[in-house]
């Protein structure tokens, strides 16, 4: 019976000491990789709260699974990919809440004209004409406003290639998108772009 | 013969694809008849031209942050 006790109390002090390691490898990590993990979330966000949230939860997560990192990879490279997933997942959350991108631009497959230009949706008057009468500042904060007005997603894709520059087929592998799908949101993210900054200036 | 959402997406494919030559035919003809999607494509140029010089500010975290979410991390530890 004593020998049962005295096991089971270095059984929890063992068990006790692992976990108190754990979590001096966990603030280590943060030490060392959060402004690299904060500074990718916030590439892919552009929320700064938001890439704040999923940074934190990161390491929650990177705690509970621990066990699982087999010194394979560099933790940095475990980190991110655990960061990828939780990117990925609010997106696809967002996706289903998202509503923002329904309007329509053309007349639907099954009416007259099918494919042709809603008449309250051409573009009759350019923007780009009419741009030498907006002021620097005010085109910049325009254009910030109609992006917060597209799906959080395609807010990133337009930075992955105007800012960042990546080649199409990167972003389709990193967005798991397919080629078809990346063309349409390319299309439809500058219709309404066009459209709301057409809003604002006409 | 294309119809006008065709041709816009079009015009976005041939900003990274190279057109066939009908393509690029079918586009111009498409351009002399319809005003409509000939704005569009400047537009669309012009929409690529600001997208590119926007500027993303990015802050870093400053050290306040960085403790905050550490102790937010270790009481989620617990």
């Amino acid at each position: 019976m004593f020998i049962f006790v005295l096991n089971y109390f270095i059984f929890l002090q063992l068990n006790c000491r692992h976990l108190i390691q754990q979590k001096e490898i966990i603030a280590t990590w943060f030490d060392e990789n959060n402004d690299y993990l904060f500074q990718f979330a916030h590439t892919k966000l552009l929320d700064r709260e938001l890439a704040k949230d999923l940074v934190q939860d990161t390491f929650v997560s990177a705690f509970q699974a621990i066990d699982s990192f087999q010194g394979k990879s560099s933790p940095r490279t475990w980190l991110i990919s655990i960061l990828k997933n939780k990117i990925n997942d609010y997106w696809r959350k967002e996706k289903r809440e998202q509503t923002k991108s329904e309007s329509q631009f053309f007349k639907g497959d099954n009416e007259k004209g099918a494919g042709s230009w809603l008449s309250d949706k051409a573009p009759v008057q350019s923007i780009a004409a009419h741009d030498v009468y907006i002021e620097e500042q005010e085109r910049q904060s325009d254009l910030e406003a109609c992006l917060q007005g597209l799906p959080a997603q395609w807010n990133a894709i337009v930075v992955a290639k105007f800012i960042l520059e990546q080649k199409s087929e990167e972003i389709c592998n990193e967005f798991e998108i397919s080629s078809s799908n990346y063309w349409v949101i390319m299309h439809r993210a500058k219709l309404l772009l066009r459209d709301c900054l057409n809003n604002k200036w006409f | 013969m294309m119809n006008c959402k065709e041709i816009t997406l079009l015009v976005e494919k041939s900003k990274e694809q190279k057109l066939t030559f009908m393509q690029r035919l079918e586009l111009k003809l498409h351009y002399k008849l319809c005003k409509v999607c000939h704005t569009y494509s400047i537009d669309s140029g012009f929409l690529d031209r600001i997208l590119k010089k926007r500027s993303v500010i990015f802050k870093p975290l400053d050290s306040s942050e960085k403790e905050t979410m550490k102790n937010q991390i270790e009481k989620e530890l617990d």
